[in-house]
């Protein structure tokens, strides 16, 4: 299940079992029957689990595109040209040189931003 | 975090808390209802009446009890306790309550009716008070809904004298 699959999955959870409720009392009191409004709901719950708890291929629509580490060395960050920051380039420390890793950042439509880090061919 | 486990205990959790909401609603919706009920009490006979050896009075009678509880019934009713009790007063207690008879009516279907009884229950009164007292008769009945707060009311039918004499 993909970031939106989830969003979808918890928004119908909510709809459906609302509707059915909704629906449910409308049945339950228009027939002036308890019984029939509880059996209405019970049967709108089986339905929503079904649809909302499996993972459904249609909650897989939007799958997250990562690019692929050798594309993204070949547009390099920029690196800040001042000279502060080059003095301090040459005494990196063991954390420091652990942090120099590929940094691959995705927006996707929604403005959602997902970032990958990738060093010595392993991504975190 | 959004494993098929956390999505069926999400679907539980928030269908239980609607269910809740719905029998709160429906629980609600019974002050949409107004109910008029009717009831008849009558002692058709007074079939004895005597002192017991402990000197305690107790008599036994014959009653006819109708009643028309039809519009206490809802959707969200169970079932309808009824009691009928006889109320008088002594000089020890300004209320006293003998419960004559009494019923479960567990549908809308037979909560109109018309019983020949005698009493139940032995009325007894705690002393020797009874002779030439007038008592009511008093209808009480509990509604006990299949959600929410039981309510009770109750009918009084004044006036009933017994006997000045023991037979």
């Amino acid at each position: 299940m993909d970031w939106q699959g989830k969003k979808l999955a918890e928004q119908l959870m909510q709809i459906m079992l609302a509707a059915f409720a909704a629906i449910a009392l409308v049945i339950g009191y228009g027939l002036g029957s308890f019984k029939m409004m509880l059996l209405v709901y019970a049967g709108g719950a089986v339905l929503t689990t079904l649809i909302t708890v499996p993972n459904w291929p249609f909650f897989n629509r939007n799958p997250l595109k990562w690019l692929d580490p050798s594309e993204a060395e070949k547009h390099p960050k920029p690196q800040s040209a001042s000279s502060t920051s080059k003095k301090k380039a040459t005494k990196k420390r063991g954390w420091q040189k652990w942090l120099a890793a590929t940094v691959i950042s995705y927006v996707d439509d929604n403005g959602c931003m997902y970032v990958s880090v990738a060093k010595d061919g392993c991504r975190f | 975090m959004h494993s098929f486990g956390y999505r069926a205990n999400a679907l539980l959790t928030f269908s239980v808390t609607i269910l809740a909401l719905m029998c709160a609603i429906a629980s609600l919706s019974d002050n949409l209802n107004s109910p008029s009920p009717t009831a008849q009490l009558q002692v058709l006979n007074i079939n004895w009446f005597q002192k017991k050896s402990d000197g305690d009075d107790e008599v036994s009678m014959s009653l006819n009890v109708s009643a028309n509880l039809e519009s206490l019934f809802t959707w969200n009713t169970k079932q309808v306790f009824v009691f009928v009790a006889a109320e008088y007063d002594t000089p020890k207690n300004s209320l006293n309550q003998v419960s004559l008879w009494d019923g479960i009516i567990l549908s809308k279907e037979q909560a109109k009716f018309s019983i020949h009884t005698t009493n139940k229950y032995r009325f007894i009164d705690e002393g020797s008070n009874l002779r030439g007292k007038e008592f009511n008769l008093t209808m009480h009945w509990h509604v006990m809904p299949k959600t929410g707060k039981m309510s009770a009311n109750k009918l009084v039918m004044t006036g009933y004298r017994l006997p000045v004499a023991y037979r």
